[in-house]
């Protein structure tokens, strides 16, 4: 085909984004098409359990009785760049736990290491009890900035947090979004201290820590899957079922083309 | 009555922010895509704008400290001498590097004698914390835990050199464990979080999760 080859030349995009295009455009069928289908029909998928997002629901209630608080952090990374899809996900558990904290007297506990998470992590408290009704009741120090991170390391924010979680009256903690090895530092003294834990994360060298750590463990893409679980949203629902769709599509072609390879068809 | 829809709110607080979010995400998303000069230019100017309203974040952080810091002095808590030392230290730090800059041999000095020693010693912990870990895995008797905790055995004991020597089958498990079932874990974790993430992207970009709105 050397005229669509001169054509994708010409239009100034090269070989690699070539290649991105052709994988990102199949995404976008299934994920219209459901969008379309839900705005016609309720859309309410029937989502396999998972013990972590059964437990935040019932978290509060423990929050509750004890009187004290639920530390929430939603990760290192900012809202912006490579991981903020995993800062996304952290500030999905957020708003479904300040939605129910909201109706109760004792808020969550957030604190934040970068700085563009700050006002998002605000905003999401501020607006959970502007829904619930209790506006005045919001204060700006109900998210808590601990310190930047440093040459992009986040160990000055893990310190706090281990301070948080030593010294205050915390009963339960949550840790969902982008980190790195400071994640052992901060889940293993709630772990000693046989605290009740919920957390995840994306990057493979941190689940053994996440694994090792929470009660309730989030393991890879799970994190994803936290506006679908916790916020019952159409449009979490259709991204979760495109996202099934086209994993089933990748194993399929990936299982034909060893299968392929190993009978030396190519 | 019915009550009055305030369509000047509306436009301001949810169609504006959206649209502008909508486009700039789209433009720096064409970015990647397209080879161009000239839309290279514009995708720089936008990240340069994002740049600077991250800086604006942080002073908004560091008011967030400098608050929470006060009213605990102010309140006389048990904590009080800690919220001392930071304040103390975060005046002293910015008096300090003021006049050379972030660059500056201050800043330096600083980093190099004491954050990065700070640092290194409260990284030291996590040696300990890896064992105590482990220490409770061992204890939770479920095969995954064993499975873990087995691989995790294997794994150490195979990448200390001399296990060559006293059995050359141990280094041949290590890396058997590394290269075949850890592998094949972490490209399946991995396949599962690019989706994710081209699933999040793309929810933001077509105003469908909109955080930045009412």
């Amino acid at each position: 085909m050397p005229i669509l080859s001169d054509l994708i030349t010409a239009s100034g995009i090269g070989d690699l984004q070539a290649e991105m295009i052709v994988l990102f455009l199949p995404f976008l069928i299934p994920f219209f098409y459901l969008l379309y289908r839900a705005s016609r029909t309720t859309l309410q998928p029937q989502l396999r359990p998972i013990a972590a997002y059964d437990s935040l629901k019932k978290l509060l209630s423990r929050a509750v009785e004890t009187g004290q608080a639920v530390h929430v952090s939603v990760g290192t990374a900012g809202v912006s760049g490579p991981k903020m899809a995993d800062t996304m996900a952290g500030l999905y558990t957020l708003e479904f736990l300040a939605d129910r904290a909201a109706n109760s007297d004792v808020p969550p506990l957030v604190t934040v290491t970068d700085p563009t998470t700050m006002p998002a992590a605000m905003d999401q408290i501020r607006r959970a009890y502007e829904r619930q009704g209790y506006p005045d009741e919001f204060h700006l120090d109900q998210a808590r900035f601990i310190a930047p991170p440093v040459q992009g390391s986040a160990v000055p924010y893990a310190a706090g947090v281990m301070d948080v979680l030593n010294h205050e009256a915390v009963t339960a903690n949550v840790m969902v979004g982008s980190f790195g090895d400071e994640y052992l530092l901060m889940a293993e003294p709630g772990a000693q201290r046989e605290m009740f834990q919920v957390g995840g994360a994306s990057e493979p060298s941190v689940l053994p820590f996440v694994y090792l750590t929470m009660s309730q463990p989030l393991l890879g893409e799970e994190i994803y899957a936290a506006g679908a679980y916790l916020l019952e949203r159409v449009g979490h629902y259709t991204s979760l079922i495109t996202q099934d769709v086209y994993r089933i599509a990748l194993v399929i072609v990936v299982i034909v083309v060893v299968i392929a390879r190993t009978l030396g068809l190519f | 009555m019915q009550p009055r829809i305030n369509f000047g709110a509306i436009l301001r607080r949810q169609l504006v922010p959206v649209a502008v979010a909508i486009a700039v995400g789209l433009l720096v998303l064409l970015g990647e895509f397209i080879t161009n000069d000239t839309y290279a230019d514009l995708v720089s100017i936008l990240l340069a704008w994002g740049a600077i309203i991250a800086v604006f974040a942080l002073l908004l952080g560091l008011a967030n400290v400098l608050l929470y810091h006060t009213r605990r002095i102010v309140a006389r808590d048990a904590q009080m001498p800690f919220s001392i030392l930071i304040l103390a230290s975060a005046v002293v730090v910015f008096l300090l590097v003021l006049p050379s800059g972030g660059t500056g041999d201050a800043s330096q000095w600083i980093m190099r004698y004491l954050y990065q020693p700070l640092e290194a010693s409260f990284l030291a912990l996590l040696v300990f914390f890896i064992g105590t870990a482990i220490y409770r895995a061992l204890r939770v008797k479920t095969w995954e835990m064993a499975l873990f905790a087995i691989s995790a055995i294997v794994v150490l004991i195979g990448s200390v050199p001399f296990m060559q020597v006293v059995s050359p089958f141990i280094p041949a498990a290590r890396e058997w464990v590394v290269n075949v079932p850890a592998l094949a874990g972490v490209r399946g974790i991995l396949l599962g979080v690019a989706l994710g993430i081209i699933a999040t992207g793309l929810r933001l970009l077509t105003g469908i999760d909109r955080p930045y709105s009412e």
